[in-house]
């Protein structure tokens, strides 16, 4: 990898570090939920600092060249989250589906009681 | 000065009525100069706790779904400060905390000597002769080290339940409370907004498995993770 593009990648991994952070800090991104992409930045400074990892793996692995590696690592990558996130949705969709039914379930008792008591 | 306990209980039904009444038991034996209530949060057990409160009649709030010690803990929070308790004390639902330290932690906030008291385990080892697993004190030692690193205070007992709040720290952990590690990282956020903290020594019983509510894949693991959550922290500026 030329020195430019290790650059370039640096300064990306970096940014992303950044803004797990902030987003983080803020109460906006779910702390736990935050661990792959914070690992996937380290994953990028290691590459940049260890150029001839990628090399090796892609060699390792018969790629044909690093990028296509690379590609393939990041669409991976990217496959898993996907299902985890569909897990995810998947959960909360159910969650938001009992709170729903429990509150229902309560507003009707109390126009219930409301109207015994009204009697 | 009303004081609250918040007592989070999951699939607590062997302990819950003895824990209740050594609380009751303590009120009436002691001359106490605050009022002194307490609200079990009932996380979405799945034995008999809920009917055991309910045919006790013990004040208790029972969550429709399962939150975890983070999420049942703050509701104990949002519960003090819409009933504006004056303080807010967590006590495991457990047995393992010791009602008579109870005093050790409230007195520095009813003087308004900090925000916020932990009950500590390490502060003074002749008191306290709680044994835990090595690993498990290797990795309470190694948050506390984080945790100096990023609020510059040593907080020795990091993973305490047993803590006292006043109106301000109620304030601020009603409206958020981690999910993950609770309390080292409500310590360490409390620290970065600045509050008062303190540390008094107290009794704890052991428990009789190994961790609690930590449900790690490995101590290891929990333990990387809580100190990246916390170096995370460490950059959080103090508006957050």
């Amino acid at each position: 990898m030329d020195l430019q593009l290790r650059i370039e990648l640096f300064i990306l991994a970096i940014g992303l570090i950044f803004l797990i952070v902030r987003m983080v800090n803020k109460n906006l991104f779910s702390l736990k939920k935050s661990f792959p992409w914070l690992l996937l930045s380290l994953v990028c400074l290691l590459m940049v600092i260890f150029p001839n990892f990628i090399n090796y793996f892609s060699q390792l692995l018969s790629f044909k060249s690093p990028m296509n590696f690379l590609f393939f690592g990041s669409i991976s990558f990217l496959f898993l989250m996907q299902i985890l996130n569909t897990y995810l949705g998947t959960r909360r969709d159910s969650n938001v589906k009992m709170l729903v039914q429990e509150l229902s379930l309560l507003k009707a008792k109390v126009e219930e009681l409301e109207k015994d008591a009204n009697k | 000065m009303r004081v609250l306990l918040i007592i989070p209980a999951y699939n607590e039904s062997k302990s819950i009525k003895k824990l209740i009444a050594k609380i009751d038991n303590f009120i009436e034996k002691n001359m106490l100069s605050y009022q002194l209530d307490y609200v079990v949060i009932n996380d979405g057990s799945y034995d008999t706790t809920g009917e055991i409160l309910d045919k006790c009649d013990i004040n208790h709030v029972d969550l429709i779904n399962n939150l975890g010690i983070g999420g049942a803990v703050q509701t104990g929070y949002i519960y003090a400060r819409d009933n504006d308790y004056d303080v807010a004390v967590q006590f495991d639902g457990d047995g393992q905390h010791d009602i008579e330290s109870l005093d050790a932690i409230l007195e520095p906030i009813l003087k308004d000597e900090y925000d916020f008291v932990i009950g500590s385990r390490f502060i003074d080892d002749l008191e306290n002769n709680f044994t835990s697993t090595l690993m498990r004190r290797f990795g309470i030692s190694v948050i506390s080290w984080a945790i100096l690193l990023v609020c510059h205070k040593r907080v020795y007992d990091v993973t305490s339940g047993f803590r006292a709040a006043n109106k301000k720290v109620i304030s601020y952990l009603a409206k958020r409370y981690p999910i993950s590690y609770p309390e080292p990282e409500s310590t360490a956020f409390l620290l970065k907004k600045k509050v008062r903290i303190g540390e008094k020594t107290v009794k704890m019983h052991d428990r009789e498995e190994g961790i609690s509510s930590i449900r790690a894949l490995s101590p290891i693991v929990y333990m990387l993770e809580v100190v990246t959550s916390i170096f995370i922290l460490g950059f959080m500026r103090r508006k957050d």
